[in-house]
């Protein structure tokens, strides 16, 4: 399978914090959501995918190409929408986009006001007139004027009211059914990735926990509700978050077979995992329990 | 697709076109204010177009657009080299604005401007020119290593600090010639550094001119040059937007 994004070994250190060594590959006309708590390295990937932040070592490939070698013509390649858009305020939607378009060699006019039709930006508004909504939208406008093949967004939903959060999420279901343009984008919305995501990858602190599609982490992976004496020191290492109470515990499993095989007919209850609670479980830094007794 | 540095230049272009007439208002207002001395005016036409060749840069750094330019088809190299032209663009813009008001002065009160002729030579344009030109080669690295803001600051301060240590060593550099006295033109303290700075820039403004002086000034600059935009180039290479 041809692949749009491929991420390799990608380090970047900061004082306090390091992102460690992050490897995922994005197919071309997929979805990838992007997930983990605050601080856990998102936006940090996609500025060190689009060069804005230097990597210490790694290796980035756009659709082939490699990110450092051929970066003006990765980067034409690549649409994007940072989490606070850098625009000129003082500019008219018209006259931000005059001064982007000048750089891709496929920038489509009649395509950028189209959008603006779609999407009701009026061209003669200024941008710093425009609410975080808006400002979205105009942000998703110009990524998508001039035909990228990646999409790369960094919270696109966080702030757009629900109306038209759904309308993007559609809007980005339809951009990839060409099967030649892809996405990725972070959120903590995990119902936004149920809903569109064909893989999540999800990082904790800098770290990679894991990149797969989303129905083999929702096959796969199980939350598990059971009595506290079910909880042997056999049976914990299945468990990747434990939140425990004085009546019982819940955890997250990956293997959900191998967890259904060792507690049958022990009481222990199995059920699918959502997104949000994968994401809870892996968000608790101490990658063992939570709760405790009251 | 122009190469990238071209289409930094335009959009400095277009972004500082609401401050294009105000800049020309500004020129003509204090080269009048100026103009009795002829180097409080060259001052004046240098510092005017220091500003100008900044405006840009101090919009970007308003709007913190580094990381939508750095993100966008290119290398950094298109954009440090894109700031240099704009910076070249701006004075050659300054340099016509400075020798516009200087003879529109002459024009209009030729008795009271006569001392601004000798700025209106070819020596005048290039003392603007190279004056203009070793200011942007100092400060452009200062701005891509610490960002706008800090990088004036720190190039305002050195420039202070490299003024007094000029004007401490200038009666040293320059001793009084025969007949002159201490404080005679001017009074104070600064009278010594003042006249002999003054005695700098005239032996400065009598600076041989023959081909190899014409060359070695170009070639010292053209070297300067290459200096500053490599060192611009390895500080933004490496900075996080």
């Amino acid at each position: 399978m041809e692949s749009a994004l491929e991420v390799r070994n990608l380090r970047k250190e900061y004082p306090g914090f390091t992102l460690q060594d992050i490897s995922f590959t994005l197919p071309r006309g997929y979805i990838m959501g992007l997930i983990g708590p605050n601080g856990a390295g998102k936006t940090t990937v996609i500025k060190l995918i689009l060069n804005i932040v230097r990597r210490n070592s790694g290796e980035v490939r756009v659709c082939g190409l490699d990110g450092l070698v051929d970066e003006t013509e990765a980067k034409a390649r690549i649409g994007f929408v940072l989490d606070e858009p850098p625009f000129y305020g003082c500019l008219r939607l018209a006259g931000m986009a005059s001064v982007v378009a000048p750089f891709y060699k496929t920038w489509d006019r009649a395509l950028f006001r189209s959008l603006c039709h779609e999407f009701d930006l009026p061209p003669r508004k200024r941008v710093n007139a425009l609410s975080r909504g808006m400002a979205m939208k105009l942000a998703l406008a110009i990524a998508l004027a001039h035909g990228a093949e990646l999409i790369l967004m960094d919270e696109p939903t966080s702030g757009l009211d629900p109306v038209f959060r759904r309308e993007l999420l559609e809007r980005l279901s339809g951009l990839i059914q060409d099967g030649r343009t892809s996405v990725l984008f972070s959120t903590h919305i995990t119902s936004d990735l149920e809903r569109v995501a064909d893989f999540i990858t999800c990082l904790r602190d800098g770290e990679l926990l894991f990149s797969a599609t989303r129905d083999e982490i929702l096959e796969n992976w199980a939350i598990v509700k059971g009595a506290p004496e079910l909880l042997t020191e056999e049976v914990q290492p299945l468990f990747i978050g434990i939140s425990r109470s004085p009546y019982g515990f819940t955890a997250l499993a990956s293997n959900k077979e191998e967890v259904r095989r060792r507690l049958a007919g022990r009481g222990a209850v199995i059920e699918r995992a959502r997104l949000d609670e994968v994401v809870f479980f892996l968000g608790q830094k101490d990658r063992g329990t939570t709760g405790g007794r009251r | 697709m122009r190469a990238p540095m071209l289409n930094h230049l335009r959009k400095d272009l277009r972004m500082t076109r609401a401050f294009w007439a105000p800049m020309v208002f500004s020129y003509g207002a204090f080269m009048l204010v100026f103009f009795e001395s002829p180097w409080a005016f060259l001052a004046a036409g240098l510092i005017l177009t220091f500003i100008m060749a900044a405006v840009p840069m101090a919009i970007d750094d308003r709007y913190r657009t580094d990381p939508l330019f750095a993100g966008l088809p290119g290398r950094r190299t298109g954009l440090v080299a894109g700031r240099y032209l704009s910076w070249g663009f701006a004075v050659m813009a300054g340099l016509i604005l400075y020798l516009g008001a200087a003879a529109l002065l002459l024009l209009a009160i030729k008795s009271k401007a006569a001392h601004l002729v000798p700025l209106l030579s070819m020596r005048g344009g290039l003392a603007f020119l190279v004056a203009s030109a070793l200011a942007a080669l100092a400060f452009l690295p200062l701005y891509f290593r610490f960002g706008f803001w800090k990088g004036l600051w720190i190039f305002a301060a050195g420039a202070v600090c490299l003024g007094a240590a000029f004007s401490f060593l200038a009666p040293v550099l320059a001793p009084p010639q025969g007949g002159e006295t201490a404080g005679a033109a001017t009074g104070g303290a600064f009278a010594p550094a003042v006249q002999a700075l003054i005695r700098i820039a005239g032996e400065a403004a009598r600076f041989p001119r023959n081909t190899a002086s014409c060359l070695g000034t170009t070639a010292g600059l053209l070297l300067l040059a290459f200096v500053s935009f490599r060192l611009s180039l390895a500080f933004y290479e490496k900075r996080d937007l």
